[in-house]
């Protein structure tokens, strides 16, 4: 069992090291927040989860609208404590601030399965969308645990609206409401801002940890021989880097997701109805097993000379709600006898070198990328039905996703989630991460964010940050980081420097 | 008259200088003077009016025919026209010279005793008679010339303008052209929430009116004009609508009435708002001595009174029903349309809406409401919420099914007000058809004594009717072709000319030219067209002429809310043509003529019959293998293909209509291909009416709309018949009902397949029923909870003990969900599935449909153990290998399975994967119905079919949880 203490500096590193490698203080802790309690209980209702939500973000929202917005003002400008007071004001101009929901006929629903003729009794969930959800019919609100508002986004840039304006963000908007349609029209959006970032200790010479997602072991199609070329190339053994990053350097290896391909759900179609309810039989039991097996082998090599963080993604053997949890070590049963390997749950934080890592799998932004028009996202040629975004635009989700302070804003509504109770929603960013990444992207893309030093405008003179914490700039290096599968490429960031470089290893002949 | 203007102003006209009046056949040597005088003689010493007024005003001498029976020579007869200053004394003088007896005297002073006499058109109600006189059809336009009327200063009533005008000043104008626009009618749909008492359903008696949620909405407007709701105490505010709040209920109930006659709308909508809402609400205010508020009308002080109705209609079927009198006011209700109109599973609001709207609604139950009354002013808000929804339903539903245009459309070609086609059968329509055409040709209708109950018709024996062509049952893999007869009741009787007016009686047979006559297939004669058009068949030809006119009006009108009116206009041009007949056989409506229906029967029976012998003699090898009331199904032969069908049943269709009269017309419409016939009016086919692609998979008397019956069944029919049509795969057919039986046996159908529900009426039943047992049973559990009368009680059947009947095992679906209580599934096979699966494979499989009951896929049967209760308080509950089932002490797995840990993990992995992806979509789904993500969801909606599958996800979900858990967790 692998233990969540930070590894002691001098390291679990193997004596058959071909190089000499460099050693990183790695701290998983963080990543405790998303592992679920032993005894598991679906029986709270999702309300839970977006109740939280606004519990822990409505503060930052509302303290940094006031920035924007100014204080309220009598006759002006006016704060609405609840959304249902909007209602009984005049058409003065306001602020509320609540949880956002997109009403989308298009969303994948299971009522709408039951008018699909099917030769099933009762019908299977639906899948992931095939297509966008935005239609003209589509209704926009704002929500708090009070009640719901009608938006009337007339006023606002049709580009900003759709892509601010995503279920489950909690925002400040402020405009007036309509009398005549009780709606609220929007002339101005407020997001939280970014959240905290702990500063960034110096660095004295170049560290990397490299990210790599959908190895996809097992794919019909899989290219071998790129995997097996990686795997040297993070054993040292594939030689110099010409572009000065010698994979010595390298202190970390995350694997964010899809170690193995989507299995085809063969109970589907109308020969399944008969098949279904029998035992599985004897190849398709291996066709599950095998590539697991050889994750298994790649992560043991790899392991013994790097410490290696496994995600499990989408398409792997864990559970389906989000946060999914690590790998189950029956599955992984030889590199999980060395320490080195960590199984992590997805989303995953941790801290290597006091550098602040997080990431997903890539489901958030996915979806998320849905909740645009058609033009903003692209069918994939290779995974048929499949809509997924270029990579400028899972930058601009991810920076989105900062600003607002969270990472998984679709759950539960359109991305499963587990149905939190506790009263905290572990998506919610209580602090920004020096590296935010989304795994399984269909291309690589990355960008440094500064945030300058914001002065709060009503004590101008005071050097404090907006959250009191941390003054100065904040800066975080946000990834798109591609489908090893299909790309061949992985991707190197710099710990010292926040650099990001690409390497790719298709056989390319 | 209650109307509007065209921009919208509400008009109150009020008609002077009208009086009522009907017919008496004269007595010879008595005159029109004497007689006036002699019935108000009687009037007086009766005591039913005091001494110095005078109810006959004038009688008169008139020359008119009686509409029944053709007499020989046509000759006119003499009829007193008497008219009467009140019309509410119609019925007392009509009744003393239907008695007989009434002393007059004549010119010789001699005072003769009237013997008793038939009266005509006195049960004509003044308003038509009114309405046919001014030749006014209900929702039309009418023009009041300049400098003919008067405003009035001093109002009687709520509307906006109040106008005296005289009856012949009127200008009615036919709502054709210009006036084809219909008037914005105001409309006020409303909802109410009362606290219940935990258990019982509300009583006004006792339970308080907590809110009313209303909805003002002008017809043919895109937006409402007001949301407003009144809530009994403080409600938090809710965006787009006005809370109004009130601490006492008696000023709730007044403020209520208040905003009725503010808004004054022409109609009051909702659901169940005539047999609920509307008596609750008059109840509790009589109860809590609100004396201001059943003054809802339009008239001021005219307070609304309500009485409690039986109405019979042969097609509306008896219902106890209330009756109001709301001047000025039309009362819509949305649930007594549409359960006149569709045939549902259901009819709760929650369905009705699904089905319309394609939208499930939150229902919150109401042992819930009081709670939620209770709580602060968010927990009432949230009841507003609910219940606003529950008023915008109602006036969705009326748009959606385009209600009150088609309404609006039949009440202008019927030519009756709007509130009878609400209130009345489908009888009226005819009767002012006939008196309306009566009337321009001076026939007169005579009164029938009525021996049925009240109301608006009554379901007289209905005649054998169309003989059916006995089916040919089977499977047919050949195109049928399906001839029809076009309006075939209408077009028989204006083709042999039957009519009232045509009818020759037995005696005057005699006296007439035999090629004058023509007689029916069931005996009755009737004149020729040649001698003398009868009334129905005018009445008919004007109708089904208008139609084609609608119709193609239709096609050349751009505007959606024009095309919605002229649609609904031969939409009520074709029902009224229809009605006829019906009319005609009603044998407690107000004229009704066996020798007519039974007449247009016998022909069409005839009809078919013939055009049985007409194919199989034109086409070698062609047989009718069955034949309905006015359709005949004809197999061509074997091995024609579709195309050749249809051109075949075109050209017969065109040669067979030549052999009968005018205008019966044989139509090809449509080829069943391939056909499955089961029995009388049970059949299933692929409907083609091109050869490119079928039409739709079309179902007729099977089991899929049974209300009673579980979904599991509905989907096995459903699936079966897709298998059979659209597949043609017999064999997959029976495959897949082999797996539903097995998995039946298995018990690995979901239990909301298999819930069934009933409604609660009486708890004095005789016979035991499952659901009056259970909610019985529900009661002694949780008195708080418990079904109560109306309510629909879910149930499955479950296990019991040994020899226990059906009745008493039934049980509450989520009572079994989280006991895992094992269900019935023989029950189930036995007495659900069975029957209609017999039914569907019969004709396929001949006699080896037995085969789907037995064999190999019956033989595995699982028992579940129930958690709680029975022989379960004794065991103790071992954990069991995940592998193998032995018994083990920790963990998953026993030694033995150990090594095939990673297989054995990712197959509970698996099904817990499915069971996640479920939970999900349930749940969320149904936070989005509810419109609100911060709330946990409520909803008691039991008709939504994920309402069971969404606990019974949770509940799984779980265990499976528990499951993969055992292997171990190591973070």
């Amino acid at each position: 069992m692998h233990s969540l203490e930070p590894t002691p500096p001098n390291g679990n590193g193997q004596e058959s090291h071909p190089t000499v490698r460099v050693v990183s203080e790695i701290d998983l802790s963080p990543a405790k927040r998303f592992i679920l309690p032993k005894k598991k209980k679906y029986e709270p209702q999702y309300a839970h989860v977006y109740f939280s939500r606004l519990k822990s973000l409505t503060a930052h929202v509302l303290k940094s609208a006031k920035l924007t917005f100014g204080e309220g003002e009598e006759g002006k400008l006016q704060y609405s404590k609840r959304i249902a007071d909007i209602a009984s004001k005049d058409e003065m101009e306001t602020v509320v601030v609540g949880v956002i929901f997109r009403h989308m006929k298009s969303k994948p629903s299971i009522l709408a399965q039951y008018d699909v003729p099917s030769h099933e009794l009762i019908p299977a969930p639906p899948d992931r969308a095939t297509c966008t959800y935005p239609r003209d019919d589509d209704e926009v609100f704002i929500e708090d645990e009070y009640g719901r508002c009608a938006l009337d986004l007339s006023q606002l840039d049709s580009a900003v609206a759709t892509l601010s304006l995503v279920t489950g963000f909690v925002l400040a908007l402020k405009g007036h409401e309509d009398r005549r349609t009780g709606s609220f029209k929007v002339n101005a959006i407020s997001y939280a801002g970014q959240a905290p970032q702990k500063s960034l200790p110096e660095l004295p010479g170049d560290k990397f940890i490299c990210i790599t997602s959908a190895l996809s072991f097992g794919k019909a199609d899989g290219d071998v021989l790129a995997a097996e070329l990686l795997m040297e190339f993070l054993r040292g053994s594939a030689g110099e880097d010409p572009e000065g990053s010698t994979c010595a350097n390298i202190v970390q290896l995350i694997v964010a997701g899809n170690s193995v391909p989507q299995l085809e759900d063969t109970e589907s179609g109308p020969s399944a109805v008969l098949a279904a309810h029998r035992p599985l039989k004897s190849g398709e039991k291996e066709r599950v097993a095998a590539p697991i097996v050889e994750v298994d082998r790649f992560l043991s090599v790899i392991a013994s000379s790097l410490p290696v963080a496994v995600m499990p993604g989408e398409a792997d053997p864990v559970n389906y709600l989000l946060p999914q949890q690590p790998f189950h070590r029956c599955l992984l049963p030889s590199s999980s006898r060395n320490e080195n390997l960590a199984r992590v749950p997805n989303p995953f934080e941790c801290s290597v070198d006091k550098r602040v890592i997080l990431g997903t799998s890539g489901q958030p932004v996915t979806d998320f990328a849905l909740y645009e028009d058609q033009s903003s996202v692209m069918k994939d040629g290779k995974e048929a039905g499949k809509l997924r975004p270029s990579g400028e635009k899972v930058l601009d989700i991810l920076t989105l996703m900062l600003q607002n302070r969270h990472l998984a804003p679709t759950c539960p509504d359109t991305l499963a989630s587990f149905p939190f109770s506790d009263g905290s929603d572990p998506f919610v960013l209580e602090s920004t991460p020096h590296v935010f990444f989304a795994g399984n992207q269909r291309e690589y893309a990355s960008r440094l964010v500064r945030t300058p030093h914001v002065q709060t405008q009503a004590s101008s003179g005071s050097s404090m940050d907006i959250d009191g914490v941390q003054g100065g700039e904040k800066t975080v290096r946000i990834v798109s980081v591609p489908r090893f599968d299909e790309t061949g490429q992985v991707v190197l960031v710099n710990l010292r420097t926040l650099d990001c470089i690409v390497r790719e290893f298709a056989l390319t002949m | 008259m209650f109307g509007l203007t065209e921009g919208g102003s509400s008009v109150l006209v009020r008609v002077h200088h009208f009086y009522h009046y009907f017919y008496l056949p004269v007595t010879d040597g008595i005159q029109p003077e004497a007689l006036a005088e002699a019935i108000n003689r009687r009037l007086w010493n009766d005591k039913t009016v005091p001494r110095d007024r005078t109810v006959v005003t004038n009688v008169e001498i008139t020359t008119k025919r009686s509409i029944m029976y053709f007499i020989p020579g046509d000759p006119e007869v003499k009829f007193y026209k008497i008219t009467l200053l009140n019309p509410r004394h119609t019925k007392d003088v009509a009744r003393i010279l239907q008695r007989g007896g009434l002393s007059v005297k004549k010119p010789n002073d001699v005072t003769a005793k009237l013997p008793e006499l038939p009266t005509f058109e006195s049960t004509l109600d003044y308003l038509l008679r009114f309405m046919i006189e001014v030749g006014l059809v209900g929702c039309s336009w009418l023009t009041l010339p300049a400098g003919k009327y008067t405003i009035t200063e001093h109002k009687k009533s709520l509307l906006q303008v109040e106008i005296d005008v005289h009856a012949n000043d009127i200008i009615a104008h036919n709502p054709e052209g210009k006036w084809l626009r219909t008037a914005p009618l105001r409309r006020l749909s409303f909802d109410i929430e009362c606290a219940g008492r935990k258990g019982i359903f509300p009583e006004p008696e006792h339970d308080k009116v907590i809110q009313i949620a209303n909805y003002v909405w002008d017809h043919g407007h895109k937006k409402p004009i007001a949301q407003v709701v009144f809530t009994l105490k403080s409600c938090a505010a809710i965006v787009g609508a006005d809370v109004v709040s009130y601490e006492n209920e008696e000023e709730l109930l007044s403020a209520w009435a208040r905003f009725v006659r503010l808004t004054d709308p022409d109609i009051l909508t909702g659901y169940n708002i005539v047999n609920f809402d509307l008596p609750y609400l008059l109840d509790r205010a009589a109860q809590l001595k609100v004396a201001d508020f059943p003054l809802l009308g339009r008239m001021i002080g005219q307070p609304t009174t309500m009485r409690k109705t039986r109405m019979s209609s042969s097609a509306f079927g008896t219902h106890e029903s209330h009756a109001f009198s709301m001047h000025g006011r039309v009362i819509f209700d949305m649930l007594q349309l549409i359960t006149r109109e569709y045939k549902l599973r259901s009819y709760s609001l929650n369905s009705v809406s699904a089905e319309f709207l394609g939208q499930q609604k939150e229902d919150v139950h109401y042992s819930i409401i009081g709670d939620l009354q209770r709580g602060d002013e968010q927990t009432r808000r949230r009841l507003a919420v609910y219940c606003l929804k529950d008023a915008l339903l109602p006036v969705r539903l009326m748009d959606k099914l385009m209600s009150l245009t088609n309404y609006m459309e039949m009440a202008r070609v019927t030519g009756i007000p709007l509130g009878w086609l609400v209130s009345r059968g489908h009888m009226i329509k005819v009767v002012s058809l006939l008196h309306r055409k009566s009337h321009l040709v001076d026939l007169l209708i005579p009164d029938i004594k009525r021996s049925g109950p009240e109301g608006g018709g009554g379901d007289g024996p209905q005649f054998e009717g169309a003989t059916v062509i006995k089916p040919e049952k089977g499977y047919y893999k050949d195109p049928i072709a399906t001839l029809d007869f076009a309006s075939l009741y209408p077009s028989i009787i204006m083709a042999h000319n039957l009519c009232y007016s045509t009818l020759v009686r037995p005696v005057h047979l005699a006296h007439m030219k035999p090629e004058d006559l023509s007689k029916s297939p069931s005996g009755a004669s009737f004149v020729k067209r040649s001698v003398k058009k009868g009334i129905l068949t005018k009445i008919l030809e004007e109708l089904l002429a208008a139609r084609k006119q609608a119709k193609k009006d239709l096609k050349a009108a751009k505007d959606p809310f024009l095309q919605s009116v002229l649609n609904g206009r031969q939409l009520a041009l074709k029902i009224s043509a229809n009605a006829v007949y019906g009319f005609t056989g009603a044998s407690v409506g107000k004229l009704p003529c066996m020798d007519i229906s039974a007449s247009t029967t016998a022909y069409g029976r005839q009809m078919i019959d013939n055009t049985r012998l007409e194919v199989e003699k034109r086409y070698k090898g062609a047989t009718v293998i069955y034949g309905d009331t006015d359709s005949v199904m004809i197999k061509f032969g074997n091995g024609k293909s579709l195309e050749e069908c249809m051109r075949l049943g075109e050209e017969a269709a065109e040669a067979i209509s030549s052999i009968f009269p005018k205008p019966v017309k044989l139509e090809f419409e449509k080829c069943y291909y391939p056909y499955l016939l089961i029995s009388k009016k049970r059949y299933a086919g692929l409907l083609w009416t091109n050869t490119e692609k079928y039409d739709k998979m079309d179902c007729k008397g099977i089991e899929a709309v049974r209300r009673d019956n579980c979904r599991l069944v509905a989907n096995v029919i459903s699936s079966v018949l897709e298998f059979l049509l659209k597949k043609r795969d017999l064999q997959q057919a029976i495959s897949m009902v082999k797996k539903v039986i097995s998995d039946l046996l298995q018990n690995k159908i979901d239990v909301s397949l298999l819930v069934v529900s009933k409604s609660l009426t009486k708890t004095d039943y005789e016979n035991k029923q499952a659901h009056v047992v259970l909610a019985e049973k529900l009661r002694k559990r949780d008195p708080g909870t418990a079904p109560a009368i109306g309510d629909r009680v879910p149930y499955v059947i479950t296990k019991g003990r040994k020899n226990e009947p059906a009745y008493s095992r039934a049980e509450d679906p989520l009572y079994v969900l989280e006991r895992n209580i094992p269900i019935d599934n023989n029950y189930y096979l036995e007495n659900m599935l069975r029957k209609p699966l017999e039914r569907i494979f019969e004709p396929v499989m001949k006699s080896s449909v037995n085969s789907l009951f037995v064999g190999e896929h019956t033989r595995t049967i699982s028992v579940v153990t129930p958690k709680k209760g029975g022989m379960a308080k004794y065991t103790k509950v071992r954990l069991k290998c995940l592998g193998c089932k032995a018994p083990i002490n920790e963990g998953a797995l026993c030694a033995y399975c150990v090594p095939k840990e990673a297989e054995h993990y990712t197959k509970n992995l698996n099904t817990m994967v499915k069971l996640e992806k479920a939970y999900s979509s349930l749940w969320t789904e149904c936070q989005r119905c509810m419109g609100d993500i911060c709330h946990d969801v409520l909803c008691s909606n039991g008709d939504c079919p994920i309402f069971y599958r969404r606990r019974k996800a949770q509940i799984d979900l779980n265990a499976a949880s528990e499951k993969v858990s055992r292997f171990g967790l190591d973070w």
